[in-house]
């Protein structure tokens, strides 16, 4: 079994659970928002494309992760190793003990700050590297390049793709599609 | 179908044009249909194929809907299904079957019914999010399909249309040649004119056809020629030969005088003239006479040259308006049409015995003949053809018994003497077998020693009714029906039947000689005869004489020479009959073996007061006893003719002076009486 298979067996096993968790019996309003957002992030991965000069780590996606809710992290710990197009996703939480957020930050393809570390982000957004797709949640007043918010206990997000452009990403237009555009 | 092809139906023209338009018709049909099919088929696919690149567009982009939970934009994408009016339904389906999102075209119910359902996997990253069910309707499809149609349609209609054009002047090209032949083969049956000739415009079937088609009328139109030669010639030959047909049917082959048919003819209408014109008209029976002694001794070839002088000369004697004809053998008929008086036809009459006793010259010889003549006039003698024929018949025969060469016109009391003679000719056969018919005999005397040298057989017919006849009465008769022969055979046998009976009565030896006819010389029958008769009563043949006439050569004379010789063989004496009156009696001399002579009685019954016949006879007399024949004179019927007789030398005479023919008893009686005592008489003395 190589790791492709591999790869695609968990994937499978994660999108199963989404499935399954589609497939509950429940209202769209009741739907985990966490598992929902651990899924958009994933999937974020599949529609955007990184600059060419950008470097992937061991062929690495790295989704670097600032929240505190346990939901969060236990969602997002279902999305791990999952291929994302050529590459492999890593999570990686930030305010892990052993890991230095100076040094991983760099590392970060996708990081995403959730609500109550907004502040932080407000603090560190020159850290940032260029080649990060930053993605914020909740009210916040400086969003990343992806934005999610919830709207009628629908989770939904907006792109600014301005920025996204400008750091040479290039989101799939059937993202864009999906997504509120930000207003300028 | 087959009505099409009746050909009692339809005129070839329209058969042929059906027949095209109906080939072309199927044809554009089957290919109308193939294209349909086809059409239909690759539609159907486009249709199919076209939806699914458009659900796998769709799929596509709405995959992200999906992952993301955006139903609106779901919706939103599948809406844009509405550009394709065929979808009617697209319908999004979780993978739990939850309709995620879904779009229905306004047409749905009304098209729902004429619609597939086409399905596609929504797939992201090869794996499958739901399933996009698509409702497609077929309303294009039967839209396209009825588009085809109409324009197949319109092109059938075009295709048969140009075919009909097409194919008409190909059928009046084909058509016209056999038209013409057709017409022409009429025109040709009509008319018969076998001169015509179907046109010749091409080399094809149809031109080789014609050209066929005209050696045949040729073939037809040379052999009419022939058969038409033919038939001309033919016919040319059959009037020739029905006129010929026509000429011996009414003509004698032999004189060319009209025959007894055209006599019948010509009768009818001499009946209707005579009625016509209230006058008389007369019908002349001609009959040679003794032409069969003629016939007989001159052969039949003098006897037909005859014939043929005296119609000649019968047809001189008459006038254009008479009429003569042969009836067969040597009997003619004479019409004698507008006469006054009845004497009229005694005048013609004489005038034809007056030419026809004339000498006539056949084969170089000179030769006379005379004809009896038995004449009838119309109405006189009857008042019919039948009767007139029969009353001139009945006065001819009155014309030969009263010696011939003349005419007789018929009288009633003839007859009679028809009524005789069929009576004889009736009674005769019946009378020989029940033995009528009697052998009297008269003797041969020789006065010089009043001595009997032999008797001459002489029949006599006892007829019941008739009583005793003499043999002038019926030999003739039993010449015409050929029963002499019987008669003399009976003779033969009842003389020697008396030889040998009066052998045993008389002393001397007493020959009797018969007649024999001429009618036994033409074979050996009557040398049987004789021998058997000799036979049978054992009579010395120098006891029996036969007497013939000239008549024995009658056919062939030499047979007849052999036949005598024959007959002399036996032994029996020959003795010539009625000699100095024939033809050639000298030359019967020198060729049969004579051994008496018998002077006609037509020398003795003068011979006392014709020198003429005085000199004959002793010329006669020396002849006799110059070639050493034996001389008997018959018909001796007074003293001084025996006297006469025996100064010239005769010493055998027959006759009524010494002896009428008498029945054998009463010739015994007499020869007793007369004789038998004289010769005892002598012996004893």
């Amino acid at each position: 079994m190589n790791l492709a298979s591999i790869f695609n067996a968990n994937f499978l096993k994660a999108f199963l659970i989404l499935a399954a968790f589609l497939c509950t019996p429940v209202t769209a309003k009741d739907q985990s928002i966490f598992a929902l957002r651990s899924a958009y992030l994933f999937y974020f991965s599949h529609f955007i494309s990184w600059p060419e000069d950008a470097e992937f780590d061991n062929n690495n996606l790295n989704l670097c992760a600032l929240t505190d809710s346990k939901n969060d992290r236990f969602q997002l710990k279902t999305i791990e190793n999952k291929t994302a197009g050529t590459h492999t996703l890593k999570i990686v939480f930030l305010d892990d003990e052993n890991f230095s957020t100076e040094k991983r930050i760099d590392t970060c393809q996708i990081l995403y700050i959730s609500e109550e570390h907004s502040n932080w982000l407000k603090n560190n957004t020159s850290r940032i590297g260029k080649h990060t797709l930053l993605i914020t949640e909740g009210q916040t007043s400086s969003p990343g390049f992806i934005h999610l918010y919830t709207e009628n206990s629908k989770l939904k997000f907006e792109i600014d793709n301005r920025k996204l452009i400008d750091l040479n990403f290039k989101a799939s237009s059937k993202l864009l599609r999906l997504s509120r555009k930000r207003a300028p | 179908m087959k009505m099409l092809f009746d050909s009692s139906r339809y005129k070839l023209r329209t058969r042929i044009l059906i027949s095209t338009l109906s080939v072309v018709l199927l044809s554009a049909l089957v290919i109308g249909a193939s294209v349909l099919w086809n059409y239909s088929q690759l539609t159907r696919h486009d249709l199919e194929s076209r939806v699914a690149i458009e659900a796998k567009i769709i799929s596509g982009n709405v995959a992200a809907s999906v992952l993301f939970n955006d139903n609106a934009t779901a919706l939103e994408i599948l809406s844009t299904f509405s550009a394709d009016p065929a979808v009617l339904k697209a319908e999004l389906q979780t993978l739990d079957n939850e309709v995620f999102a879904e779009y229905t075209s306004e047409k749905l119910s009304q098209e729902m019914n004429n619609a597939f359902v086409l399905q596609t996997d929504i797939l992201f990253e090869n794996n499958s999010l739901g399933t996009l069910s698509l409702t497609v309707s077929r309303k294009e499809l039967k839209d396209q399909n009825i588009s085809i149609i109409i324009f197949l349609t319109i092109v059938l209609l075009a295709v048969v249309f140009i075919a009909f054009l097409l194919s008409t002047p190909l059928i009046k090209s084909v058509l016209n040649p056999l038209l013409n032949l057709h017409k022409t083969s009429q025109e040709i049956a009509q008319t018969r004119n076998y001169s015509l000739r179907a046109q010749v415009k091409s080399t094809d079937e149809v031109g080789r056809l014609s050209e066929m088609f005209n050696r045949m009328v040729e073939q037809i139109e040379h052999r009419d020629d022939m058969l038409e030669k033919q038939v001309g010639q033919r016919t040319n030959e059959l009037e020739k030969l029905a006129e010929e047909f026509r000429f011996r049917a009414f003509h004698d082959s032999l004189t060319g005088l009209p025959n007894r048919a055209l006599l019948n003819e010509r009768f009818e209408h001499s009946v209707d003239h005579t009625v016509g014109c209230k006058n008389r008209f007369a019908c002349l029976l001609l009959d040679l006479d003794d032409f069969k002694a003629i016939n007989d001794t001159k052969g039949h070839e003098f006897g037909d040259e005859l014939l043929i002088e005296v119609a000649s000369r019968l047809k001189t004697t008459i006038r254009a308006e008479d009429f003569v004809c042969r009836i067969g053998g040597d009997e003619f008929i004479i019409l004698l049409n507008d006469l006054v008086e009845l004497h009229d036809v005694d005048m013609v009459a004489k005038k034809i015995l007056a030419q026809l006793n004339r000498a006539f010259v056949i084969k170089g010889e000179q030769v006379r003949t005379a004809v009896s003549i038995g004449g009838a006039v119309f109405p006189d003698h009857g008042c019919d053809s039948s009767a007139i024929k029969r009353h001139a018949d009945v006065a001819m025969y009155r014309a030969k018994d009263a010696g011939k060469n003349q005419f007789c016109l018929f009288s009633e009391g003839m007859q009679d003497d028809v009524k005789y003679r069929m009576m004889i000719l009736s009674d005769m056969r019946p009378a020989l077998d029940s033995g009528q018919f009697e052998v009297y005999v008269q003797p041969k005397m020789n006065p010089f020693e009043q001595d009997i040298v032999g008797c001459e057989a002489l029949i006599r017919w006892n007829h019941p009714k008739e009583g005793f006849l003499t043999p002038n009465k019926f030999i003739p008769y039993a010449e015409e029906i050929g029963l002499i022969s019987e008669i003399d055979y009976f003779v033969i046998r009842d003389c020697c039947k008396k030889i040998s009976e009066w052998n045993m009565i008389f002393t001397q030896p007493i020959p009797i000689a018969c007649n024999l006819s001429g009618r036994h010389f033409h074979d050996f029958k009557i040398v049987d005869v004789l021998q058997n008769a000799l036979t049978e009563f054992r009579v010395n043949p120098s006891q029996l004489e036969v007497e013939i006439t000239e008549a024995v050569l009658i056919e062939d004379p030499k047979k007849a020479q052999k036949i005598v010789h024959a007959i002399k063989s036996l032994g029996i004496g020959v003795s010539l009959d009625d000699f100095g009156t024939g033809y050639s009696s000298l030359n019967y001399l020198r060729t049969l073996p004579i051994d008496t002579v018998k002077l006609d009685r037509s020398f003795v019954s003068n011979i006392d007061t014709n020198v003429q016949d005085k000199r004959l006879t002793r010329g006669i007399v020396s002849l006799a006893k110059g070639l050493n024949l034996k001389l008997v004179a018959e018909g001796v019927e007074t003293e001084v003719q025996m006297q006469t007789l025996m100064e010239l030398g005769c010493h055998t005479m027959q006759g009524y002076y010494f002896l009428p023919p008498v029945p054998a008893a009463e010739f015994l009686h007499w020869y007793l009486k007369n004789h038998a005592l004289r010769i005892a008489l002598q012996k004893n003395y």
